[in-house]
């Protein structure tokens, strides 16, 4: 499989033990990292901002910034005896004032060759680059499309189980079980959104819980499948402000597809999720897709690409569209400097977003 | 006299790590990385009414809360840390913990610099934690211990660090080892946890001029420990309303207080000879104008092969105001297993059963029944 079809969870373990080999060993400890240094601008009306980071709530303004997607990630990982291991990541994002956050501690425990049960906090599969959205070097764009990624709830804690098998017909199956909860009291969405007191926690959040899901990967030579399906119940709880609305428990689904193709020359990357809500008090329901489509061509070190994302609530509150064109140059085995132009088109209406042009110039690094 | 600004140390260290990394050299001869991990979920499993929410407060620190539906953050938290040397007899010790009931934000749990001047005397600076009780200085380390959690009665605080200096000594006295500990220090807990939680608003912490003292003695299967705590405490409240979409801040007077001095008390006695295991915990809590609190924990062990069972109990009584009104008074009663299934990881299973039975005023959640599940972990 080819670097831009992503990287999920299982082969980023893989590709950890690549980067190692080159690392410092402390007894059974390793470290690698990651970082992306990014400059964006958007041309929007009355300086209006624009999404482009959903889960940390980065936005462009008119006023070129670096703090909307800049970041930096620090992963150990220590082998313990006896199939056991634990990896922990924090990272700082710019928009959070570089803030670290303990992004992922979980222990894997190899049950078999095939079977590995793990349990902790981890992100939540909801899209084929969850796993890797704050890797930038893994993926061939300067973000994942924003109108596709689009969740203030990224992270769960829980358990889960993964089956790994090479089938006899040259087909990779890869399988992942997952059960946990999510509860963000402090949600930076939320809190951006209504302008909280930085230094304060307003206990604006939302919880997912009960929450199970799986996902199903198939990969051979040039194609890589992933299906997925997650159900949960949400709340958006809000203990300090009386007066601001409160969603009730509804019951949430989500499916995904995804289809990716890269013969080391031409690079298809697409997804497709769909999302249905029930509010079983009020007997509301919401649904929604969202998905993207994006084309790349490898010319050396050079990859231009063409890419399309939608967000599509069906003229029901939030609709916005992407049209993108950028170049990534890897002029580095492990740093590459990507350029990308956006179209903004937000048709919601409320609008999340803004008609906007936007461009973005991002050097992204493992270590 | 605030020696850290947690906040600003925390991203100082952060931007620092990335340079130890690079320079290998330096990392490979001075540095040393460890950590813990607890991975835990469980459910309240009674069904009641009345006061009771069927909530339970598992981890009064860092509002670790259970409820009627599957939560995997009240027990679970990890930890790294990084014990530097810098110099001949000076260590630099910093710790990073982050608790899933406060969204896994990286917070400094340790930070402090530690000179050994003589064989076995050390002085400290800098970032600690508040040796209130046995299990303090090792709470978030769920291998350390046979519960899922240190019993909820007994550690039921909501300042956990100071910031200051200490003055340690070991030393041995016909084979009984002896330390001890004396301290000043103060913390600023901005948006204290479980004080917002419990009185549903914003609140500003301070515990300062803190002064105290730990003597413990060990000796084969016995441990004894002592301690003594002063220092005056302030607390500010805050509310919120909405404006314009904006979230508004606004202090609460009425509520808010300053200067109250307090005073802590507390007695563990510890057997252990491997294969029997009886804990004790007791502490008596003293601050003006509020009635004095009492706290214990019992607890029996039974250990066989990899596996062990307790039986625990303890409680939390406050006595009744001059008013009359009745204060904060819990107990619970638990039991459960632990099973050493690796040489660096237990899981462990337990059942608590918690009685509220204070004052209205003083609910903390009600009655419930609670089965957990932990895996605990050190590398």
């Amino acid at each position: 499989m080819s670097r831009y079809t992503g990287i999920n969870s299982q082969t980023l373990a893989g590709c950890l033990f690549i980067l190692l080999t080159a690392l410092p060993v402390y007894g059974e400890t390793y470290f690698n990292g990651f970082a992306s240094l990014v400059i964006g601008r958007a041309y929007s009306a009355n300086e209006d901002q624009v999404m482009v980071d959903y889960p940390a709530a980065g936005s462009y303004t008119a006023q070129a910034s670096m703090e909307a997607e800049t970041l930096v990630g620090l992963q150990m990982l220590t082998l313990l005896r006896n199939n056991l291991s634990t990896t922990v990541q924090i990272l700082g994002k710019g928009t959070d004032q570089f803030n670290a956050q303990l992004e992922w501690a979980y222990f894997s425990y190899n049950i078999s060759p095939d079977w590995t049960f793990q349990g902790g906090r981890k992100r939540l599969p909801l899209y084929f680059y969850s796993d890797s959205y704050d890797i930038g070097y893994s993926y061939l764009w300067i973000r994942p499309p924003q109108d596709n990624y689009t969740w203030q709830i990224f992270n769960y804690n829980g358990f889960n189980i993964v089956y790994r098998k090479l089938l006899e017909s040259d087909w990779t199956i890869n399988t992942n079980l997952y059960t946990g909860r999510e509860d963000s009291r402090n949600n930076q969405f939320y809190m951006r959104t209504f302008r909280a007191p930085a230094r304060r926690i307003v206990n604006f959040g939302e919880t997912w819980k009960n929450i199970y899901g799986i996902v199903v990967n198939f990969t051979k030579d040039l194609l890589d499948i992933r299906l997925n399906y997650m159900s949960a119940e949400r709340q958006i709880r809000n203990r300090i402000i009386n007066n601001a609305s409160y969603l009730d428990d509804s019951k949430i689904e989500f499916y995904g597809i995804s289809l990716n193709i890269d013969n080391g020359k031409w690079v298809f990357l697409s997804e497709l999720n769909l999302y249905q809500e029930f509010i079983s008090s009020s007997l509301q329901s919401a649904y929604w897709e969202t998905w993207l489509s994006t084309l790349g061509y490898r010319f050396e070190q050079l990859t231009p690409y063409i890419s399309h994302s939608v967000f599509d609530s069906k003229q029901n509150g939030e609709d916005h569209e992407t049209l993108s064109v950028g170049l990534r140059w890897d002029f580095h085995s492990s740093v590459s400097l990507k350029i990308q132009f956006d179209k903004i088109k937000d048709y919601s209406q409320v609008p999340i977003s803004t008609n906007s042009d936007m461009y973005a110039i991002g050097m992204d690094a493992v270590f | 006299m605030c020696i850290f600004d947690s906040i600003q140390t925390i991203k100082y260290v952060f931007k620092l790590i990335p340079i130890l990394i690079v320079y290998p050299g330096f990392v490979l001869s001075e540095v040393n990385f460890s950590g813990f991990l607890s991975v835990g979920a469980g459910q309240v499993i009674s069904n009641n009414s009345g006061n009771n929410t069927d909530t339970f407060i598992t981890d009064y620190s860092n509002a670790g809360i259970y409820e009627k539906d599957t939560t995997y953050e009240a027990d679970t938290n990890v930890g790294i840390q990084i014990d530097s040397d810098l110099f001949e007899n000076i260590i630099m010790r910093t710790q990073w913990v982050g608790y899933g009931s406060e969204d896994f934000n990286a917070k400094i749990d340790w930070l402090y610099l530690t000179y050994e001047f003589q064989p076995d005397t050390f002085f400290d600076i800098g970032r600690k934690r508040l040796p209130l009780y046995y299990y303090s200085e090792f709470f978030d380390v769920g291998y350390a211990y046979i519960w899922v959690r240190p019993p909820v009665d007994n550690y039921a605080w909501q300042i956990n660090h100071y910031n200051g200096v200490t003055l340690r000594k070991n030393s041995n006295f016909e084979e009984i080892d002896i330390n001890f500990t004396v301290y000043y220090g103060r913390e600023d807990s901005e948006n204290n946890l479980i004080l917002g939680e419990l009185l549903s608003s914003n609140i500003d912490e301070t515990w300062r001029d803190m002064i105290g003292a730990v003597l413990s003695f060990s000796r084969n299967w016995l441990d004894v420990r002592l301690n003594v705590l002063n220092g005056r405490n302030d607390r500010e409240f805050y509310g919120y309303s909405l404006n314009n979409n904006n979230i508004v801040e606004s202090n609460d007077t009425v509520n808010s207080f300053n200067d109250l001095e307090f005073t802590n008390y507390g007695i563990a006695v510890n057997l252990d000879n491997d294969k029997l295991l009886l804990l004790t915990e007791y502490t008596i809590r003293n601050r003006e104008q509020d009635p004095q609190i009492h706290t214990y924990l019992v607890s029996l062990g039974y250990k066989w092969n990899s596996f062990s069972w307790h039986l625990t109990y303890s409680e939390y009584k406050q006595e009744s105001f001059n008013s009359g009104l009745e204060g904060e008074n819990h107990n619970t009663r638990s039991t459960g297993i632990r099973c050493d299934f690796h040489s660096q990881a237990a899981v462990k299973f337990q059942y608590d059963r918690f009685h509220d039975q204070g004052g209205t005023q003083y609910n903390v959640g009600g009655d419930s029944e609670t089965l957990s599940i932990a895996f605990d972990m050190i590398f």
